[in-house]
């Protein structure tokens, strides 16, 4: 089940397309070849995972406000999916609701993290997720 | 209208509770008994009262027959006194010595019947026709002896009587011959007495005398010894207004002797008479070997002197106070039940109005996080942008354009801490804290850690504890110092924290020797989005004074600037002891 040697993908769900450049952009400053795909929303998201359009092993990178399907709704229906329930997620947001923030850990997310405080265009998130899936096994 | 009239009715009604009516029942019955028992116990007085009235008339009736009886005897007395054969003068002084009128009102007369048989009659004839030339006995009759009146006074008013013989009427000698057989005063039944013209009922009241002064013993021997008869005639009429004159006439009563009338008030004609009387008695005396059948009966002046107004009083009242007090009922259930339904339609309204502060509080959270996140996203954004064409471009971008691209993310900056101020003003007094010993002169230091206070500037405040909530007391001191450090128009300054603790709370003033603020804008320097400098000159957002009175307010207390615009600027805030939250 576990496969250390493959390239991890980041799946990137995020609605604001300046802040899904500062990843891109992180990622070519950082210089990390890990494939990285995008969807626009929750809905758009599960259906590209249902598609295979997203290779395992992968980490998901969630916003939380979006439009059709929000980040929260997102994390209770991937839960709720015999497929992907096992996926590792890092939520990325504006929202500093305590209210958000536990509802996000009940769906067993693996960080929780504020656009704000991530540092310029979130180097320091990209640099976490890269160190993270140098050493980290995920599941495949 | 005609709908509406019991649906009211029922409302009223509704009102009342089953304890209100348990109150007035129990009134009532309350009322209703107090009223049958003192109406008993008024009856049983007017029994008692007119039982002693007919027992009083009886006996005034005995009474005085008793008399007349008396003065018979006294007759007979007389007549075993004289010497000799009487004379119509010796009983005519004996009756004046009784007077008559006077001491026996009532009676008719007194006179002396003679016992004559047959033999004697002619000697007794020419005995009386001595005096009385014209002396007879009458009327005849088929019986062989004579029983006439010899005497009787006064003679005048008795005229038709003298030689009446009783032998000639049944009632009369029957009577007579009683008396003699038994030797006791005997009354005849009714008659009508032949010198009554109105022929009203009465009667004769008989004594008999004997030869010698004792009464014989055996019937044998009275009917030889006897000799006649002392008798007075009564008129019915005239005995009684005799027995009961001046007697209050609280009762009217009727004598019957057998089937025969004898006296009669029983009728309209009657003073006083009450045709429909409260009490009745029917009582029969033996009165001298005849029996008189009284019929007694209460007047319209014993209905006036006895009608006792307290159980009719005690009625009437007692339903004058039930009805007052169901009608108190009324009107407090009434108000009771008026001020339960305005209490209801204030509640309801502060019901709505709290929904609708709710709402509007729902409204303004959403507003907040509007601020902070799709204003804010945008900002954040435009500031990456600016960023990114900094730095792709290089050299490549205009030397002109430079400090363009720098006001730009200056402007956004400020924008982004005018939405973070914003978003904290609008959100005083949303969280709860405890409260808690805070030093000052700790805070003040960790403050102007935080604000980074810069080299020449000194800020102070005593080594005190106050009992405060922590976060709202860090952000007014933070604000002030801030703002103090912020506006200050020198390199190098102090800002000096003062505390003064009293027993409703404690006083704590910032107080910097700046620029002050003059007291015309002292109002204004307390508004949203005021602020006294150009924002180009000082940044700020103008909302750390008016958050800061805002927190203050919220937990009772207040903010006030002191300062007269020249040197130095005291900003006062008193926070009460109990800190008690104002929603």
């Amino acid at each position: 089940m576990i496969k250390k040697e493959s390239v991890v993908t980041l799946f990137l769900i995020e609605d604001d397309d300046v802040d899904a450049m500062s990843i891109e952009r992180a990622f070519a400053k950082g210089r990390i070849a890990n494939p990285l795909v995008r969807a626009h929303d929750g809905l758009q998201a599960l259906q590209m995972l249902r598609d295979g359009e997203v290779k395992k092993p992968f980490l998901i990178l969630l916003d939380l406000q979006m439009p059709r399907m929000n980040g929260l709704e997102f994390l209770a229906a991937i839960r709720d999916d015999n497929m992907f329930r096992d996926s590792v997620i890092f939520v990325l947001t504006t929202s500093k609701s305590e209210q958000d923030m536990a509802a996000a850990y009940d769906n067993q997310i693996a960080g929780y993290f504020l656009k704000e405080e991530s540092g310029e265009s979130f180097l320091g998130v990209v640099e976490l997720l890269n160190g993270y899936w140098k050493i980290a096994y995920l599941p495949c | 209208m005609n709908t509406k009239q019991p649906q009211t009715r029922r409302t009223l009604s509704g009102t009342l509770h089953w304890y209100h009516w348990l109150v007035v029942a129990a009134s009532l019955m309350l009322t209703l008994g107090a009223w049958y028992i003192t109406s008993q116990q008024a009856r049983q007085k007017m029994a008692l009262q007119f039982n002693f009235q007919a027992e009083h008339i009886i006996e005034l009736v005995r009474e005085r027959m008793r008399k007349y009886e008396d003065a018979l005897w006294s007759g007979t007395a007389a007549l075993h006194a004289l010497p000799g054969e009487l004379t119509n003068a010796q009983w005519q002084a004996f009756s004046k010595a009784l007077s008559l009128e006077t001491k026996y009102p009532g009676i008719n007369g007194i006179g002396v019947i003679h016992y004559v048989p047959p033999d004697q009659l002619p000697g007794y004839l020419a005995a009386q026709r001595m005096y009385r030339p014209g002396y007879k006995i009458h009327p005849p009759h088929q019986i062989k002896e004579y029983w006439p009146i010899t005497h009787i006074e006064p003679v005048e008013t008795n005229r038709k009587a003298v030689g009446l013989d009783m032998a000639h009427e049944n009632n009369r000698f029957s009577a007579a011959k009683k008396a003699r057989d038994t030797g006791t005063a005997q009354i005849t039944a009714p008659i009508v007495l032949v010198q009554d013209a109105k022929k009203t009922p009465g009667f004769l009241f008989y004594a008999p005398y004997y030869q010698g002064l004792e009464i014989p013993k055996t019937l044998d021997l009275k009917q030889k010894a006897f000799k006649g008869i002392v008798y007075a005639p009564f008129i019915m009429a005239r005995l009684m207004d005799g027995t009961l004159q001046n007697e209050n006439r609280l009762i009217n009563f009727s004598i019957h002797d057998g089937k025969d009338l004898l006296y009669n008030e029983l009728s309209q004609d009657s003073v006083d008479f009450d045709p429909d009387p409260l009490f009745r008695m029917i009582e029969d005396i033996d009165l001298y070997g005849r029996i008189w059948h009284f019929d007694l009966r209460s007047s319209l002046l014993f209905r006036q002197q006895n009608s006792n107004p307290q159980p009719l009083m005690i009625l009437v009242g007692g339903l004058v106070i039930d009805t007052m007090l169901l009608v108190l009922f009324f009107v407090l259930a009434t108000a009771n039940k008026r001020a339960v339904d305005y209490a209801d339609t204030v509640t309801h309204t502060l019901v709505e109005r709290n929904q609708a502060l709710e709402r509007s509080n729902a409204e303004l959270d959403q507003f907040a996080y509007v601020a902070s996140h799709d204003l804010k996203a945008p900002l954040n954004a435009i500031s990456k942008l600016a960023a990114w064409i900094e730095e792709d471009s290089g050299d490549a971008l205009p030397q002109v354009c430079k400090p363009h691209l720098s006001l730009l993310k200056g402007r956004v900056q400020r924008m982004a801490s005018l939405l973070d101020d914003l978003l904290m003003f609008s959100r005083v007094g949303r969280d709860n804290y405890e409260l808690e010993a805070i030093n000052l002169k700790t805070l003040t230091g960790d403050i102007a850690q935080l604000l980074g206070i810069p080299s020449g500037f000194i800020c102070q405040a005593p080594d005190i504890s106050v009992q405060a909530y922590r976060v709202p007391l860090d952000q007014v001191l933070r604000n002030l110092i801030g703002n103090a450090l912020k506006h200050h128009d020198q390199a190098s300054g102090t800002i000096d924290i003062s505390v003064a603790l009293n027993e409703t709370g404690f006083t704590l003033s910032v107080n910097d020797d700046g620029p002050g603020i003059p007291a015309h804008l002292h109002e204004k320097a307390l508004e949203m989005f005021q602020t006294l400098k150009p924002r180009d000159e000082v940044e700020g957002s103008g909302m750390g004074l008016a958050m800061c009175k805002k927190i203050v307010e919220h937990y009772g207390g207040s903010l006030i600037i002191e300062s007269d615009g020249e040197q130095g600027t005291h900003i006062i805030t008193y926070w009460p002891l109990a800190q008690q939250e104002v929603k």
